[in-house]
């Protein structure tokens, strides 16, 4: 699973995750992904070039959206359709989290 | 033979499986996880198994088969099996362990969370399985956990 920060500001950082975000991906990013989360505002995830998501992504992705919210401040989701319509929303996550399908979608998302 | 070990016997051989295409064993060691679901997912790919298809099955493999190896045993080794066989319109998935009992079919889903904040962090495992499958049902026999899943194709 590879992790590319694409953009980070004092109030947005844009992460970009490639791979599989099963057990072991999960296992490679967690504690890198979490501490690039815990500096600044909003956080936008770009999951377009994930392949797969299992329960233990989505506990990864639940643990930061949570982390954001008690600075009140959001997540927003990128995914391609196919995660969307699979993963996303039968783990119920796409009713918790924006989800979009473009970086700059979720820039106006956070925007708003 | 006694005819109570003959029983025994019938009931606890590999019934299951019988015409598969991809047969496993592996140790309850999540080291074996990845491997073994990237050889179930190249066999099927080499049947041509519809892509969908083959997420589900690496889905199930990685929740259930991971769920079992992590809570099944007590740090015991042991051994767990995966049959899959292809149907026209449809997968067979069967899983064997001889873990502690365990019956996902009956596992409550979590609640709906209306909020990330009441959001529960965990848990969504079995819930994620129930949406790729047609059909889940499960068996004790003997000492053993069966459990058999049907993966639609289209």
């Amino acid at each position: 699973m590879n992790l590319d920060v694409v953009e980070q500001t004092a109030r947005l950082s844009c992460i970009r995750l490639e791979g599989k975000l099963d057990s072991t991906g999960v296992d490679q990013v967690e504690t890198r992904l979490t501490a690039l989360l815990s500096k600044s505002g909003d956080a936008i995830l770009d999951l377009t070039d994930v392949s797969f998501l299992s329960s233990l992504g989505v506990r990864l992705l639940i643990t930061i959206a949570k982390l954001l919210d008690r600075r009140a401040s959001k997540l927003v989701l990128v995914a391609a359709p196919q995660l969307v319509d699979g993963a996303l929303k039968h783990s119920s996550l796409d009713e918790i989290l924006p989800i979009v399908g473009a970086v700059e979608q979720a820039k106006a998302v956070l925007a708003t | 033979m006694s005819r109570e070990r003959q029983l025994r016997a019938e009931e606890r051989a590999p019934r299951d499986g019988a015409r598969a295409l991809v047969r496993l064993e592996l140790p309850n060691d999540l080291r074996a996880l990845e491997d073994a679901r990237a050889r179930a997912r190249a066999a099927l790919s080499a049947a041509n198994v519809e892509v969908r298809a083959l997420d589900a099955v690496e889905l199930i493999l990685e929740e259930l088969v991971g769920n079992a190896i992590r809570y099944g045993f007590d740090g015991e080794t042991s051994v767990l099996r995966v049959a899959i066989t292809p149907r026209a319109s449809d997968l067979l998935v069967e899983l064997v362990d001889a873990g502690r009992p365990f019956d996902p079919t009956g596992y409550p889903p979590p609640a709906k969370p209306k909020s990330i904040a009441d959001a529960t962090v965990g848990g969504r495992g079995i819930q994620m399985v129930r949406a790729v499958v047609s059909a889940m049902r499960y068996r004790r026999r003997g000492d053993e956990n069966h459990l058999e899943l049907v993966v639609p194709r289209r």
